[in-house]
């Protein structure tokens, strides 16, 4: 009799679970290939959800995916301009909702085919194409080390044998990992190492520029003392067997870049305007 | 199939980090036993403060506390406000020191419940006969009742053990090199999973023969006490 009720047990708790699963899997249900043979509308897209796009990118990411505080919409740099050339006409989407994802596990998750795309300041490298597509260059970026006002460090030679804060996952990470004798501490999410340096725990953070920029704008215990002449180029990131996604990107982006709006969204989060293709970014 | 053995068993792409993993998980056994020494040594103190006295109270919320809140968050707490503390030790912690002192903390709480327990389970008899005797109460406990006790409750102490070495993961995410947290970095940069699977290959060779121990430790246990079902060793 007991044996009975164990094993009655163990059955209700493996349907429970199926059940829960089949629910919560409602919204990447249907292969790009269904959606692909099955919508008539628009270009075919390969969309997991036809007329919808999700995009996955690491939030917070200030200025280029980042929340309001008592607010769950993502706003940003990536957000307006993945948004404007979804309006495009080549494509077409209003409906384009950001989907918050750790920033070391997207790449995988988009060569999984988990998400549409994502917009989440990628830096274009040729290991990451290996894995997933790029889009043009729509950002270019630099890497900046960021330190405490007044600290003696004064560029990234400064950093040898000191503790660098870095973002798990990032090409800053990775700079980090080529200065000598420096201890790197890596983590979730870019706050996080801004709040390493804020509480003395690392000596520097190796970051984007525009992004610590951002920060350091608005704080007067951080500063930036050095840009690494290496530039690099932000692109959006497609699964390798949707091509035709990749390309209507591509194509969005040029026209936004033609008539205007790509500037204008770079002055929004910005401040200035665009450089010029081939003008030097740390000519400021 | 094959993106399975792919992503999670492609030996090349996890070769170069093995030495790196290596020493991470070096850095997880010795968070879990500097963890489990504060554990085991502020569990008992906290299970027997709780005994009786007006301190019972305070080791009553203590272990009711650090039971309820998840350890992640209170290494993360820790982590993040320590350093402005005006506290001399305590604003210099770093990152692995709070691992073991803040698992330390939390474990000794469920540790303290298993040592009750085990204090509970020695016949009254026993501190009736000690009394008896002329034993004060601190011999009694000393002597007789906690030798006893901690026989008892080796099975849930070696149990807790092991889910507190599982819980060593979590100060990857306070930027501790544990080898979960080595795994994640290289598995970030080569974007294949081998090397997540590799710190699951060391967590089992490590937890295994622990595991295999406690059961042998409780079948001697069972046999010398003369109960429980008869099992081969």
């Amino acid at each position: 009799m007991r044996r009975w009720t164990v094993v009655l047990t163990a059955l209700l708790v493996a349907v429970g679970l199926t059940l829960g699963l089949a629910a919560c899997g409602d919204g990447d249900d249907g292969g790009a290939a269904d959606t692909a043979a099955s919508t008539a509308a628009a270009a075919d897209l390969g969309l997991l959800e036809p007329g919808r796009l999700q995009v996955a990118s690491d939030i917070p990411y200030a200025p280029f995916e980042f929340t309001e505080p008592g607010s769950t919409e993502a706003i940003g740099f990536d957000v307006d301009l993945v948004k404007a050339i979804a309006a495009t006409p080549g494509i077409g989407i209003t409906d384009v909702e950001f989907i918050k994802q750790p920033f070391d596990t997207i790449i995988v998750s988009i060569a999984q085919g988990r998400f549409d795309m994502s917009a989440s300041s990628f830096s274009i490298t040729p290991e990451r194409a290996k894995q997933i597509d790029f889009s043009d260059g729509y950002f270019t970026a630099t890497q900046s080390v960021m330190v405490k006002t007044g600290s003696d460090i004064r560029g990234i030679d400064d950093l040898e044998g000191k503790r660098i804060g870095v973002q798990r996952g990032t090409t800053g990470a990775d700079l980090a990992a080529t200065v000598k004798g420096a201890e790197v501490l890596r983590y979730e999410i870019i706050d996080d190492a801004f709040n390493a340096l804020a509480a003395d725990r690392v000596d520097g953070v190796i970051n984007d520029y525009a992004v610590s920029a951002y920060a350091a704008e608005r704080r007067d215990d951080f500063e930036i003392v050095d840009r690494n002449p290496t530039v690099e180029n932000y692109g959006l990131v497609f699964p390798k067997d949707n091509p035709a996604l990749r390309d209507a990107f591509n194509a969005g982006l040029a026209e936004i870049r033609a008539n205007g709006t790509y500037d204008e969204i770079f002055r929004k989060w910005f401040g200035e305007d665009p450089p010029a293709p081939g003008e030097d970014p740390l000519a400021d | 199939m094959d993106e399975v053995i792919q992503q999670y068993f492609d030996w090349d792409a996890a070769r170069p980090y093995l030495g790196d993993l290596a020493r991470g998980f070096w850095v997880t056994i010795q968070i879990a036993l500097l963890a489990e020494a504060i554990a085991l040594a502020l569990g008992l103190v906290l299970a027997v403060l709780r005994r009786s006295g007006w301190v019972r109270f305070l080791a009553i919320a203590y272990i009711n506390f650090f039971r309820a809140v998840p350890a992640l968050l209170v290494l993360i707490i820790m982590y993040v406000s320590f350093p402005f503390l005006p506290i001399p030790v305590i604003e210099d912690l770093t990152g692995f020191q709070i691992g073991f002192i803040g698992l330390g903390l939390v474990y000794a709480a469920y540790i303290a419940e298993v040592y009750r327990a085990g204090i509970e389970s020695v016949d009254r008899g026993q501190t009736e006969a000690a009394r008896s005797l002329g034993m004060s109460h601190r011999q009694t406990m000393r002597l007789v009742i906690v030798p006893q006790a901690v026989r008892r409750v080796l099975p849930p102490l070696m149990n807790d053990f092991i889910a507190l070495t599982k819980d060593v993961a979590l100060v990857s995410v306070i930027a501790v090199q544990d080898v979960v947290g080595v795994a994640r970095d290289a598995q970030a940069v080569t974007f294949n999973s081998t090397t997540l699977t590799v710190a699951v290959l060391f967590y089992l060779v490590f937890t295994l023969p622990l595991i295999w121990l406690l059961d042998r430790i409780i079948a001697r246990e069972q046999r010398r006490l003369g109960r429980g079902e008869i099992v081969s060793p």
